[in-house]
């Protein structure tokens, strides 16, 4: 496979990341020494780098030494498995951000990676592929959201809490329920409008007809609703 | 006074709210994974600004 390197979108977002990992300190944990070597040199990671380990054991002793705000692990590592890294790294110290590379693409996997408390899950075959979800899940993980790409989510989504809900008169718009998901991540409208590339007024507007469709009466019963609906993914 | 923000947590298959007041939503969703790690399903920003107000500015 010839890898997708040239992608403005994904070059910009890198570009404004450079902030982002100015006031992080990054572990990370791989199987793979060269692609773990790789990452620790490749800017703007590598000045945020505080630590790298291939094996379990050492990536949670490089934790718990370095205390970083981000691990970044891999599920194949040299011994032990990156999902149980998380699950440890969470429960000694669970301000750290977790981002996961999954090897295998099964559903038992991603919710596994999701009980783990994983903030962004990313298939390791999606590298390369132009879509920009490593890129894209280290931007969500700056705005404190977590990010799951879509084919995660489905292989990941939990049963909607309440399916006997009745059926929406009016089905969301894609535009409306990326508006509503945005709001369930904690993001202002403002915030909302940057991250759609769209105008702090259409933001509005696409929340008013949400609530409407809905029946909420405001941002926070809108999100509720969009999640007993399986509208938006309960982690996303 | 810091921005309020509902955490939506899902208990016992109901989803709750709590308000919580920190610096932005980063610190939201820490405070939220940190106080309830298998409860934590979102997080919102309430309405505290004019920014964001749901209904579109009158002038526009």
């Amino acid at each position: 496979m010839e890898l997708r390197l040239e992608s403005r979108t994904v070059n910009e977002a890198i570009d404004s990341l450079a902030e982002f990992f100015r006031t992080k300190q990054v572990v990370a944990c791989m199987g793979d020494r060269f692609a773990l070597s790789c990452l620790c040199l490749a800017e703007p990671i590598r000045r945020s780098m505080v630590g790298a380990a291939t094996t379990e054991d050492e990536g949670l002793e490089l934790v718990l030494r370095t205390q970083p705000s981000l691990l970044i692990c891999s599920s194949d590592l040299e011994s032990g498995y990156g999902i149980d890294l998380l699950k440890r790294v969470k429960a000694e110290l669970p301000t750290c951000q977790l981002l996961i590379l999954l090897v295998r693409e099964t559903k038992e996997v991603v919710q596994e990676a999701m009980e783990a408390f994983a903030d962004a899950v990313v298939f390791k075959s999606s590298l390369g592929s132009g879509k920009g979800d490593f890129i894209q899940a280290l931007a969500t993980l700056a705005e404190g959201g977590v990010y799951f790409p879509e084919e995660i989510r489905k292989l990941g989504a939990a049963q909607s809490p309440r399916p006997d809900l009745p059926p929406l008169i009016e089905e969301l718009t894609e535009r409306e329920l990326e508006v509503v998901a945005g709001i369930a991540r904690g993001l202002t409208n403002q915030a909302i409008a940057e991250s759609l590339a769209i105008s702090l007024e259409t933001v509005k507007t696409h929340v008013v007809k949400a609530k409407d469709k809905l029946g909420a009466a405001d941002r926070t019963q809108l999100a509720v609703m969009a999640l007993l609906y399986g509208l938006i993914d309960p982690l996303g | 006074m810091p921005p309020a923000y509902d955490l939506i947590l899902q208990r016992r298959g109901q989803l709750q709210t709590e308000t919580v007041q920190v610096s932005d939503a980063a610190a939201a969703w820490r405070l939220g994974r940190d106080r309830y790690p298998k409860c934590i399903r979102g997080v919102v920003c309430r309405d505290h600004s004019p920014t964001d107000a749901a209904e579109p500015d009158s002038r526009s």
